[in-house]
């Protein structure tokens, strides 16, 4: 078994041709060409749904094309399983990682791939292996726990971790940076420079431009399921890239809320609990408070306490100025907060339920009609208008969201709480995955929101968008407060500072 | 460490207060007993761990000993001095190709679990009847080979370890091992714990899926020789009838999640060993027959709920 360390020989790109892909009548992908060349970084980007996670799909043997054909320098490859990829070199890092919660570490990076010796798992070498594997990467985890509760950057990385431990030729990452702060990305980039020193080739997926344009050798816009054009990175510009992946010019717009706070919905005093010690802040309302800091920082650990999640160890919590010490989440629902979780895919969607009851679980018991029945056509209509104003991609409200994009998944989630009409509302990691113009869709929803006098609590790792949406920002380090910036003083240099030091 | 700890001082205790308010289920009779019932019931819920690991349920358990009990109780009655091994072999076999069918039921034609199962409960059934053309195949026509080695085994003083309670001791410590050490063994944690994830790390659900319904087959088929050794009778009706409730009652309260991913034999085997003592305790502590069937709900009951109350405190803990 070859080690992460091995040259790679040979160099030949994995390239594809004419590729089409449909899931029954609906075509994914119409004959896309594209490849990944020994030593260089091609991005590819595009809208929620454009069909880049199913392009990697294909290259990985997940999904099956109808036509066209994936090859290494001529020879054309049977992609049937993702074990067959895997033998070619070939692995993709997913956009929604789905780890073995009950297995240890060791196992989750090398599963499929045990080191035996005579034909039973050698779990000293494994344990030695997947530790220096993690070392590569440089993160600190006990290989022995169990990957349970990892955070979504983490499962990512693991997943990462397990290509490495592969002999993988061709990786791809799909919207592996959107959960990490950009001092974790940066450290991802070295670990994709190292690669590419080393003759590998790298595809990443990202809606981040300034991230394509740092990494990047060549990039491919694809826009509903079509090439829609290629660049050489050094060639071209972000607002050409933007303008080929909507198909016009592109304005995020700039709000300017006139935040006259009134009272204060959420106050949090000294609270402390697992992971975070002695937190306090408030939020008014019409009030957009964001909680910054680098990944594992606690903020998402301050949140799930607040909202009744995860238990409080001493503190005090007021809604509105009444004390509030939640037993569970329904206890927080009844006083009005809503939470928008940073994993989506064990959180917050029910898979394999449609697109419809996934928005409007939250709302549905107001439909009822005179028979205590749900009215179906207010719940359709209701749920229609929350998501278009999100731009959801989808065949219709009955689709499975199982099936969505990763990025049309998180409108979903957001749609559904949107409809709820909260007083406080939690968002952790509120655009993970989304694309740049549904961004700012969000945002101006978010914004407006607020105007209607919402109190709003952001997490997130995009500082450019805490910046775009927070009137005050608390910066964690550790699990405690290293402390708060006003508007005026917000920059991704100023928070990066506090939070990282 | 802590909760092994715990576990330990509950169960002591739990033996300690049976001890003294029924002193009686310490004697030897009591205590064969036990150990008698024990064996058959082992096999069966291992098998079923496996598959419950999976995610999965095999409700045709009960019947997969039936219809094995039958066919060996036929095949030996012509060939009385078929050595032993070679009895037990033909269970095993009986066992993995009902197995196999439950997995090709499941995979190839993509039945859920509980639903194919559940036809070849009746089916395997509906066989064992049809085999012996409806007769009782009874202890005179069974070979001495095969009844003694239920009776006999280890003695120590008045109690006997039967050759197959040692048997079926040792097919746990194997299965124990192989869940730990063979990468099959963790391929079926893997796919238990995140189906899909598996697919992606290119394990085979196909593989998967027939070691756990083959093997949990297996056992049920060589669960069905101990039967007709321990009853030396072997009615098609009533041979492992309604034994699939007590294997996965042994498996839940054994600590394996019926959503897959989490499971020990240890906890298997130890929860065995409570319905063991259970079975024989409310016989021996003279409770009516008419009772006992409630009794003993009402105490699974009670041992889930407080297994389902630690779990829960721990997943508050743990978010
Ligand atoms: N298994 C499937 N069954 C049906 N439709 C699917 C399936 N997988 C993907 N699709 C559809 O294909 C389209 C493209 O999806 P894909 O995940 O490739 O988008 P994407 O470009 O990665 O978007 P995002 O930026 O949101 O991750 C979407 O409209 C999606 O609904
Ligand atoms: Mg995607």
């Amino acid at each position: 078994m070859a080690s992460a360390m091995t040259k790679n020989s040979g160099g030949l790109p994995l390239s594809c041709k004419e590729i089409c892909l449909s899931f029954g009548s609906f075509q994914v992908l119409k004959d896309v060409e594209f490849s990944l060349q020994p030593g260089r970084v091609h991005a590819i980007t595009g809208e929620n749904g454009a069909g880049k996670s199913s392009l990697a799909k294909v290259m990985a043997g997940i999904y099956r094309q109808q036509s066209g054909s994936v090859l290494i320098g001529d020879e054309v490859l049977r992609l049937s399983s993702p074990k067959a990829a895997q033998s070619h070199g070939i692995a993709l890092i997913h956009q929604e990682p789905l780890p073995f919660e009950h297995l240890s570490i060791s196992e989750n990076i090398f599963c499929g791939s045990l080191p035996t010796r005579w034909g039973s798992v050698d779990w000293a070498m494994l344990h030695k292996r997947a530790q220096e594997v993690l070392l590569e990467l440089g993160l600190e985890l006990d290989v022995k726990r169990s990957a349970e509760g990892l955070s979504i950057a983490d499962q990512q990385l693991l997943e990462l971790a397990s290509a490495l431990a592969m002999d993988t030729k061709y990786f791809i990452f799909d919207e592996t940076t959107a959960p990490l702060t950009p001092k974790e990305t940066e450290g991802l980039f070295k670990v994709i420079r190292s690669l590419t020193a080393r003759g590998c080739a790298v595809g990443i997926v990202s809606h981040h431009m300034h991230e394509v344009f740092e990494i990047s050798d060549e990039i491919t816009v694809l826009r509903d399921g079509e090439k829609a054009a290629h660049y050489e990175t050094s060639e071209t510009t972000p607002a050409q890239v933007i303008r080929s992946m909507v198909g016009r010019d592109f304005d995020p717009g700039i709000h300017d809320r006139k935040s006259e706070h009134a009272e204060r919905v959420l106050d949090v005093q000294n609270l402390s609990g697992p992971g975070f010690s002695d937190i306090s802040f408030s939020i008014r309302s019409g009030e957009i408070f964001g909680l910054a800091g680098l990944v594992g920082a606690g903020r998402t650990e301050v949140i799930r306490s607040i909202f009744g999640i995860a238990p409080i160890d001493s503190g005090e919590i007021t809604i509105s100025g009444e004390q509030h010490a939640p037993k569970s989440t329904s206890d927080s629902i009844a006083r009005g907060m809503a939470l928008v979780p940073e994993d989506r895919r064990s959180d917050g969607l029910f898979a394999g339920r449609s697109v419809l009851e996934n928005t409007s679980i939250t709302t549905v018991h107001k439909h009822l009609n005179r028979l205590w029945m749900i009215d179906q056509s207010t719940e359709a209509a209701e749920a229609a208008e929350a998501l278009d104003t999100l731009n959801v991609a989808m065949r219709g409200l009955d689709q499975d969201v199982d099936t969505l994009s990763g990025g049309n998944q998180q409108k979903v989630v957001l749609g559904r709480w949107l409809m709820s009409h909260p007083k406080l509302l939690i968002l952790d990691e509120p655009t993970r995955g989304v694309d740049i113009s549904a961004k700012a869709d969000v945002h101006q929803k978010i914004h407006s929101l607020a105007e209607q006098g919402v109190a709003i609590l952001v997490v997130s790792s995009d500082l450019l968008e805490v910046i775009a949406l927070c009137d005050r920002v608390g910066v964690m380090r550790r699990g405690s407060m290293v402390g708060s910036l006003e508007r005026s003083e917000l920059s991704e240099e100023s928070i990066m500072e506090m939070a990282a030091l | 460490m802590k909760q092994a700890l715990i576990r330990f001082g509950g169960a002591a205790a739990l033996v300690l207060a049976l001890w003294l308010s029924l002193p009686s289920l310490f004697d030897s009779l009591a205590i064969n007993s036990i150990l008698a019932w024990l064996p058959m019931v082992l096999l069966v819920s291992l098998g079923q761990m496996i598959v419950i690991i999976t995610g999965g349920i095999d409700v045709s358990v009960g019947s997969i000993l039936g219809l094995s009990a039958m066919v060996l109780g036929l095949v030996v009655s012509k060939n009385l001095d078929m050595p032993i091994e070679q009895q037990f072999l033909i269970c095993l076999g009986v066992g993995t190709i009902l197995g196999s069918i439950n997995w090709l039921l499941i995979t190839t034609a993509k039945i859920q679990p509980l639903i194919a199962t559940i036809a070849t409960l009746a089916a395997f059934r509906g066989l064992a009847f049809i085999a012996g053309k409806g007769s009782t195949v009874t202890g005179s026509m069974l070979p001495d080979s095969l009844l003694n080695s239920s009776g006999q085994g280890i003695q120590a003083g008045d109690i006997t370890f039967s050759w197959l309670l040692i048997g079926s001791v040792v097919i746990a410590i194997c299965v124990s091992l192989g869940l730990k050490f063979l990468p099959w063994g963790r391929a079926v944690y893997a796919y238990g714990s995140q189906p899909q994830g598996s697919f992606r790390r290119g394990i085979s659900e196909r593989k998967v899926l027939f070691i756990a319904y083959a093997v949990c087959g297996a056992l049920s088929g060589l669960a069905g020789g101990f039967y007709a050794s321990r009853f030396a009778i072997v009615h098609p009706g009533t041979a492992g009838y309604g034994l699939e409730l007590t294997a996965i009652a042994a498996v839940v309260i054994g600590g394996v999640k019926l959503t897959g991913g989490v499971g020990r034999v240890s906890g298997v085997a130890m929860s065995c060993l409570f319905l063991a003592v259970l079975n024989v305790g409310l016989r021996v502590a003279g409770i009516s027959a008419d009772w006992q069937l409630a009794v003993y709900g009402f105490v699974l009951l009670a041992a889930l709920g407080m297994d389902r109350k630690r779990q829960l405190d721990k997943e508050r803990l743990a978010a």
